[in-house]
């Protein structure tokens, strides 16, 4: 098979698995190619909306297990292929140069077995960053099963690295997965974690040494291939926060690929569902929500017509209105209509002065939801009620009413810009020339000695 | 025309320029109803105006002033708030200094007053679309292997993104043209340029490139979920206008 086909092949493998994020990284150039942006970079969107920020292919999709919900399961009908290393980085090179990706996210199906897979894609992260020079981006997946040592050493090369548990819950994993227990999941998870926590310690002390998975690790849930309630879904992904420090849980909507007694007739994947529960992940991890907050075994699922966080305020009607000019940070950002970025201006703006309805509007808050449970310097906003009915109304997610321009569901950004650009230090070299009279030496820009010793003023043109 | 009060300050376009301008409004003592770019002035008669020259000190000093009365973060909203290019943008500049001089860095905070809101908004608009250009600007390998990018930015941004890709592909030859405004930053590995110049010339294709090219196209049919489809949210993301500049999407 070419590189082309086996491109495709091995990129329909990968795209089930929804994490691209390529955040976190702190890596520099030294003398080669390619760095880290903090806040990670979308190069482009996939015609199902979603980000395309790395280069996420499988190594192989040759997979000798057989997990019901995977569509590279070994009984199952389809075209098969894997990747030498020098394809790979082939590719990743290539692409990076032409500033199409941030980085690489290589995975695997197991092939022959998981230490076999670990080796073999640890091979390509090393020659990338020894023989390539290579300071991109860079998430492995961890193999579950795979030697300890394996996952050690490529953990020193790489970014990120992300175990998938993938069905959340052991009952599932017994049905739908019966070659990967829990148990073998969470090990290297937590083997991970202390190797991170480890490296940390020990670069505070020896600022050389190198960092173990610098930008964390991750995982993926798998939404609606299993009967678990969003509620346990959630608790999960809370207590892999709290206890394995993971920088990411990811949900994916199940897409039916396969039909088998064991799974769930559907005919669209649960893209709300999902929707819903990315947003209580924010919640958890931004705003200051636990789990037990949000859901109840009463109320173990979250509503369609309400995201968790007005669902939440309408529930707690009893602790609203709330002063705009007095009230903490961790309170504001229970408010539904405002959200980090609109919060934090106003605690700025109110160290200046005392805010009114207008202020807020220009800040950004969205007034039409959070009218209801704020006061400005003692007065509620012209359409504040009380009556839990219009306060609902309000709420509804624009999303789901007919003929809205509003946003659509999909992706979730917490910014929408980043603030890490220096001021630019070249702008002095931005002077309005004259017109060049002879715009056909500008190549010779590439052929001057350089040694450093070209001078702006070598090129008027 | 015998206006005794009141001019039209015009300067050539560039930042040092508008800084120069600034400098005059403030030492000048006379009365400055507009102050506007060459590149956009169209003169009448009816007003009088007054041709301000680059002096790079004189803009210095202005720079300097605004860094050590006002902050750090106010002269970066300012310079991006210039660098959008918004009509008007000159006086709300000129709005928000004054402000500034008098109340300091206080003006940070104040995110809710109109008249900061005038610079800042723009200035999030360059800060916005300077993010999105480092990840859908798209280099194309040439002959004499030179990659070369083009883009047409709704904001003058090439100064402001250039040092990323410098950083970045610090061991190639690149060029960032800006075909709206024959603006580009040239970069030889070692040095980078930033001027305006109209690239003519420009060499062939790379032998290999339109391979890379259709592989990336590959990838990029590949990596969507089909039954997830989802036009909309893809142009919320990804607008229409940056579209020509995308390999994948020509």
């Amino acid at each position: 098979m070419n590189l082309f086909d086996k491109l495709g092949v091995l990129a329909d493998a990968a795209k089930y698995d929804v994490s691209c994020s390529s955040s976190g990284g702190t890596r520099n150039n030294k003398n080669g190619v390619g760095n880290s942006h903090t806040a990670g970079i979308c190069h482009t969107w996939s015609d199902d909306g979603r980000c395309v920020s790395l280069l996420k292919i499988l190594l192989s999709n040759e997979c000798i297990y057989d997990c019901v919900y995977c569509v590279n399961r070994v009984s199952n009908d389809v075209t098969r292929a894997s990747f030498t290393a020098d394809e790979v980085i082939e590719l990743t090179m290539n692409f990076y140069r032409r500033n199409y990706i941030e980085g690489l996210f290589l995975s695997s199906a197991v092939l022959k077995n998981p230490s076999y897979t670990m080796e073999l894609m640890l091979d390509i992260v090393r020659r990338l960053r020894n023989e390539h020079g290579f300071y991109g981006y860079i998430h492995l997946k961890g193999i579950p099963g795979a030697d300890e040592k394996l996952i050690n050493e490529a953990g020193m090369f790489v970014d990120r690295m992300s175990i998938n548990i993938e069905l959340p819950s052991d009952k599932g994993l017994e049905v739908l997965a019966p070659q990967k227990p829990k148990k073998a999941l969470l090990r290297p998870m937590q083997q991970i974690n202390n190797k991170i926590i480890a490296s940390k310690e020990e670069h505070k002390t020896f600022k050389s040494s190198k960092l173990f998975v610098p930008a964390g690790q991750s995982t993926q849930l798998i939404i609606g291939a299993t009967p678990d309630r969003d509620l346990s879904i959630l608790k999960l992904s809370e207590a892999l926060y709290d206890n394995f420090n993971l920088k990411r849980v990811y949900y994916s909507a199940y897409v039916p690929t396969l039909t088998d007694s064991r799974l769930p007739a559907l005919i669209k994947p649960p893209l709300l569902r999902e929707h819903r529960l990315y947003q209580a992940d924010w919640l958890l991890r931004f705003y200051g929500f636990s789990a037990d907050e949000l859901l109840s075994k009463a109320n173990p699922d979250f509503s369609p017509e309400l995201d968790p966080k007005a669902d939440w305020a309408l529930r707690n009607l009893h602790l609203f209105p709330i002063e705009i000019n007095s009230i903490d940070y961790e309170m504001l950002l229970r408010v539904p209509g405002i959200g980090i970025q609109s919060a934090k201006r106003i605690i700025a703006s109110r160290r200046v002065g005392r805010l009114n309805f207008d202020n807020l509007k220009k800040i950004g808050v969205v007034l039409k939801r959070s009218g209801h449970f704020i006061t400005c310097q003692g007065k509620t906003y012209e359409t504040y009620s009380k009556n839990e009915s219009v306060v609902k109304e309000s709420l509804v997610s624009s999303k789901l009413l007919p003929q809205s321009k509003k946003a659509v569901v999909g992706q979730m950004s917490l910014f929408s810009t980043s603030n890490d650009y220096d001021i630019g230090r070249n702008t002095s070299n931005l002077y309005l020339f004259d017109q060049p009279s002879n715009t056909k030496q500008w190549l010779s820009y590439y052929d001057q000695p350089q040694d450093g010793r070209l001078l702006l003023s070598d090129i008027h043109l | 025309m015998g206006g005794c009060c009141s001019v039209i300050y015009i300067y050539d376009g560039t930042w040092d320029g508008f800084l120069t301008a600034v400098h005059h409004y403030y030492y000048d003592r006379q009365s400055v109803t507009n102050i506007e770019s060459a590149l956009s002035y169209r003169p009448n008669l009816i007003d009088d105006y007054k041709n301000i020259i680059v002096d790079t000190s004189r803009a210095k000093s202005v720079e300097k002033a605004i860094l050590d009365k006002i902050s750090f973060d106010s002269l970066d909203n300012i310079m991006r708030c210039f660098f959008s290019e918004t009509e008007g943008r000159e006086m709300w500049i000129i709005r928000y200094i004054k402000i500034g001089f008098k109340i300091g860095s206080k003006i940070d905070c104040m995110l809710g007053d109109p008249a900061v809101l005038d610079v800042l908004q723009p200035a999030r608009k360059v800060k916005f679309e300077c993010h999105r250009m480092l990840g859908l600007l798209r280099f194309e390998l040439l002959e004499s292997n030179i990659y070369y990018a083009k883009i047409q930015p709704d904001h003058n941004i090439i100064t402001f993104i250039s040092s990323h890709f410098k950083e970045r592909f610090a061991d190639q030859n690149w060029v960032i043209h800006d075909t709206k405004r024959s603006l580009a930053a040239l970069y030889n590995t070692k040095r980078m340029l930033i001027s305006y110049m109209n690239l003519t010339n420009i060499p062939n294709l790379h032998a290999d490139e339109l391979k890379f090219q259709s592989l990336w196209k590959n990838y990029f049919k590949h990596i969507a979920i089909k039954s997830r489809f989802n036009p909309k949210l893809q142009k919320q993301f990804l607008p229409k206008r940056y579209w020509k500049h995308l390999t994948e999407k020509t």
